[in-house]
């Protein structure tokens, strides 16, 4: 059994697209890569995973969102780089070895485009099952941003929405989310 | 008369495409091939109309039609196929001088191919999977047709026209014979290039001609549709064809998608900055080998000339766009009644292909604001003692990494006064503003702006010089007016010859690097203290827009943008004699931009900031700098608003 869960993500995540309307916990389900910010643990599905790097020179762009820590050349195609920590409204801290760039597929004006993320540090990659994952509470004021929670190993982990979150470039207070208040 | 019997099954139109949709790629082929036939039938039938007796040109466009009407027959588009053949039954008049041309004819054979144009638009769209818009009827265009070419039929002798429209094919493809002839070497070239085909196209044409003979004139196109059974049969036809359309100059060239051209240059480009990379990493530097130093100078050679190599790959005559406008000229000039002679110059100038096309729009608005606004009639002419022939000028040339291309008229010339009264009366300016010549001038760029009292039918149509100057902006170009009353308008439109790479000037603020185009930069200087000069508001603390200082060089007051306010970041220095001033111009206006320091000169790439920062002003995208780190590039234009230099202008008149 647990084999057979092993291999079978993939396939799962594949079908579930087509019947979504369906079973919305089965889409859900399947690996994805734990990041940590403060000690928040997020999960970012790996099908819109497309890299993990170190920190690279940013360049700043005037008058871009607050969000926007800036633009980085991914060998020789420019990205934008959100700053996560000022998008979910958590205290600046100094970049450590640690902190890194991941890189992440969204949907942007109908188009697939690159968006880096600046995490405080990559910590895994997890195959979460449908029925470890519950629904996050929906603010009263805004979108949700996170396609559902899911506990592991006694850890709380945030699994994100990367269209919704990498498209709306407001500032949106992660706290809520996470305390459903 | 049995053509109108023949109308309505050839009135129903392509629509089928099923039959051919699995051959997509045949089609785009045909798409292709019949675009520059329609462009080469085009030009040609304007020098006929001006020179009956050019015989090569009548030939050369029944050539084109006729090739378009058998490719259109094997991919079954009869609607194309029959307009075609319309078409080139009228020619076949004119080429044996049973017609005279007259703009009436001339008008025809533009309606037919105005026509095949529309279905081939259609069909494009139906290749690429969308939705196209409703096939339009070509019963009306026949029966036009068939009246121009009547004219010719009756007065024919009898014997002559049967002969001659029932063994058609046959008969043309004699008098083709004939005439390629006359050219020897085209006859000799097609059969020594391809062996064997001269008798292929022989039997071809004598099948042809055997299929056609049986059925009544003018419902020949409809049977043929079947015709094409043997793929290997529509091949040689199709190569036959090919040759009959006549000097081809891509006999010696390929066709090649422009993505993967696209794609190289961008590849290029990396190439050449991965090149650099390497001559500058330090611990090659550190390394005093002269053989090293030398390979690295020639890798750098190399890559410089693989890029200009790829660079002009791309790089295309502006002679097809000024084509397109000669179309238009004439039209629009028979249809207001108005004299006008085109004459063009600098047709060879080249740019890039991309470019070229995306100017062909706003070239057309430009030509058709002439021929409406500009241009009087010959009676206003000849009251003001000028030649009743109005004459639009159109030039290209390059001037540093630009093109400019003129679009003159010798028309009535704008009136400053009357702009500005205008621009008055719809609040786009305020009442006692003082502005420059050349700042009214481009008051006409406002939206919703014209300068007609009256609209017309041509350029009445909602679209106006605004969206002109938006295309050519997107293109990283401007526009500049010179104008006379009573003696003409000039537009100077002036764009990057190339979309991809650049030569740049590096400049820093606050540690971070900005990027200018070369050509945008007259000159560079650092200020004396004397030099500055503050304007209006004495420059105070609160709400001190760049628009409130200037500096004077040689006399001329200039108005300074600081980049940090603009874009709101921390300088090195904020005095102007610390920094560095660079001499630009936005909007027909010279100005200063004030930067921290000049870093240096470098080619660049330029990439898009993508959808993100789509909507941020003063910024056309980025490029990635000798280092590997991206840099910004700035667009002067948005950086100094067109709201900003009328404000200083004010400001400057109130001074």
């Amino acid at each position: 059994m647990p084999e057979a869960t092993q291999l079978d993500p993939p396939g799962t995540e594949a079908d579930s697209y087509e019947d979504r309307a369906g079973d919305r916990a089965d889409d859900r389900a399947g690996k994805y890569l734990i990041f940590r910010l403060e000690e928040l643990h997020f999960g970012v599905r790996i099908g819109n995973l497309r890299e993990v790097m170190e920190m690279p020179g940013i360049t700043f762009v005037p008058l871009a969102p607050p969000c926007v820590a800036g633009v980085i050349n991914l060998r020789g195609s420019v990205i934008p780089v959100i700053d996560l920590r000022r998008k979910f409204g958590l205290p600046p801290e100094p970049a450590t070895a640690a902190t890194c760039i991941v890189a992440i597929r969204v949907m942007v004006a109908f188009a697939e485009a690159i968006v880096g993320v600046i995490v405080d540090e990559v910590l895994e990659v997890l195959t979460i099952e449908a029925e470890m994952i519950e629904d996050a509470p929906v603010p009263e004021d805004g979108v949700s941003y996170l396609l559902g929670t899911a506990m592991v190993d006694g850890k709380r982990r945030l699994l994100l929405d990367v269209d919704e979150v990498l498209n709306n470039l407001e500032i949106q207070p992660v706290g809520r989310l996470v305390h459903g208040g | 008369m049995p053509e109108h019997a023949a109308l309505e099954p050839s009135a129903v139109s392509t629509s089928d495409l099923s039959a051919f949709a699995a051959d997509a790629e045949m089609v785009a082929d045909f798409i292709t091939e019949a675009r520059e036939h329609l462009a080469a039938i085009e030009e040609k039938m304007l020098l006929i109309e001006k020179d009956a007796s050019d015989l090569e040109s009548v030939n050369g466009v029944f050539r084109g039609v006729h090739t378009i009407k058998g490719l259109a027959g094997f991919l079954e588009l009869k609607s194309i196929q029959d307009i075609a053949h319309e078409v080139e039954t009228l020619l076949d008049h004119v080429r044996s001088q049973r017609l005279a041309i007259t703009p009436a004819l001339v008008d025809s054979v533009f309606g037919g191919i105005d026509f095949i144009r529309l279905e081939i638009d259609r069909l494009q769209r139906l290749i690429a999977g969308e939705e196209p818009p409703p096939p339009s009827s070509n019963t009306g265009l026949l029966l036009q047709l068939r009246s121009s070419g009547a004219g010719a039929k009756t007065e024919t002798a009898a014997g002559q026209l049967p002969e001659e429209e029932s063994g058609s094919e046959a008969a043309r493809m004699a008098s083709e014979g004939g005439t390629q002839a006359d050219g020897g070497i085209e006859a000799s070239q097609d059969a020594g290039a391809a062996p064997g085909s001269v008798p292929q196209s022989g039997a071809d044409s004598v099948s042809q001609a055997g299929a056609e003979s049986g059925l009544h004139p003018g419902s020949d196109l409809t049977a043929q549709s079947g015709s094409p059974a043997i793929p290997v049969k529509v091949h040689r036809r199709r190569e036959q064809q090919r040759a009959d359309a006549g000097h081809h100059p891509e006999e010696r060239s390929i066709r090649v998608d422009t993505s993967k051209l696209d794609h190289l240059m961008n590849m290029v480009g990396e190439l050449v900055i991965a090149q650099t990379l390497v001559a500058n990493n330090p611990h090659l530097t550190a390394i005093q080998d002269p053989r090293l130093l030398s390979d690295l100078a020639l890798v750098n050679r190399i890559a410089g000339e693989v890029q200009r190599a790829t660079t002009s790959m791309r790089m295309v005559p502006i002679g097809t766009q000024f084509q397109k406008t000669a179309r238009v000229v004439r039209d629009l000039a028979r249809q207001m009644g108005k004299q006008i002679e085109l004459r063009t110059s600098g047709e060879d100038t080249e740019l890039d292909k991309t470019i070229a096309e995306a100017l062909s729009g706003p070239l057309l608005h430009m030509v058709r604001n002439s021929v409406d606004h500009g241009i009087e009639t010959p009676e206003e002419r000849s009251l003001t003692a000028k030649d009743p022939v109005a004459q639009i000028r159109l030039a290209a040339y390059h001037k540093g990494a630009q093109i400019v291309v003129e679009v003159a008229d010798d028309g009535r010339g704008m009136d400053p006064q009357k702009i500005l009264a205008k621009a008055v009366d719809r609040g786009l300016v305020q009442r006692e503003s003082e502005l420059s010549e050349s700042a009214i001038y481009e008051l006409i760029f406002e939206p919703g702006f014209s300068t007609a009292d009256k609209l017309t039918e041509l350029s009445g149509r909602g679209v106006g010089l605004d969206v002109v100057l938006r295309h050519v902006q997107q293109l990283r170009g401007h526009i500049d007016i010179e104008s006379e009353v009573g003696a003409g308008t000039t537009f100077f439109l002036r764009l990057p010859l190339t979309l991809g790479v650049m030569d740049s000037l590096v400049v820093g603020v606050g540690g971070t690097r900005y990027i200018l185009p070369l050509y945008s930069v007259s000159e560079i200087f650092c200020p004396a203290a004397s030099q500055i000069a503050h304007l209006g508001r004495q420059n105070g603390r609160q709400n001190d827009r760049d628009t409130a200082e200037a500096v004077t060089l040689r006399g001329e007051a200039l108005p300074v943008v600081r980049l940090h306010r603009r874009f709101n970041i921390a300088p090195r220095t904020e005095e102007l004699t610390e920094g560095v001033l660079l001499v630009t111009e936005a909007h027909g206006r010279r100005f200063c931009l004030f930067v921290d320091e000049m870093v240096g000169k470098q080619e660049i790439v330029i990439k898009s900031l993508g959808e993100i920062f789509r909507e941020l002003a003063g910024l056309m995208g980025c490029a990635i700098l000798s280092d590997g780190q991206v840099g910004l590039i700035l667009d002067v234009e948005g950086l100094f608003g067109a709201e900003a230099s009328l404000q200083f202008q004010a400001e400057g008149a109130a001074a």
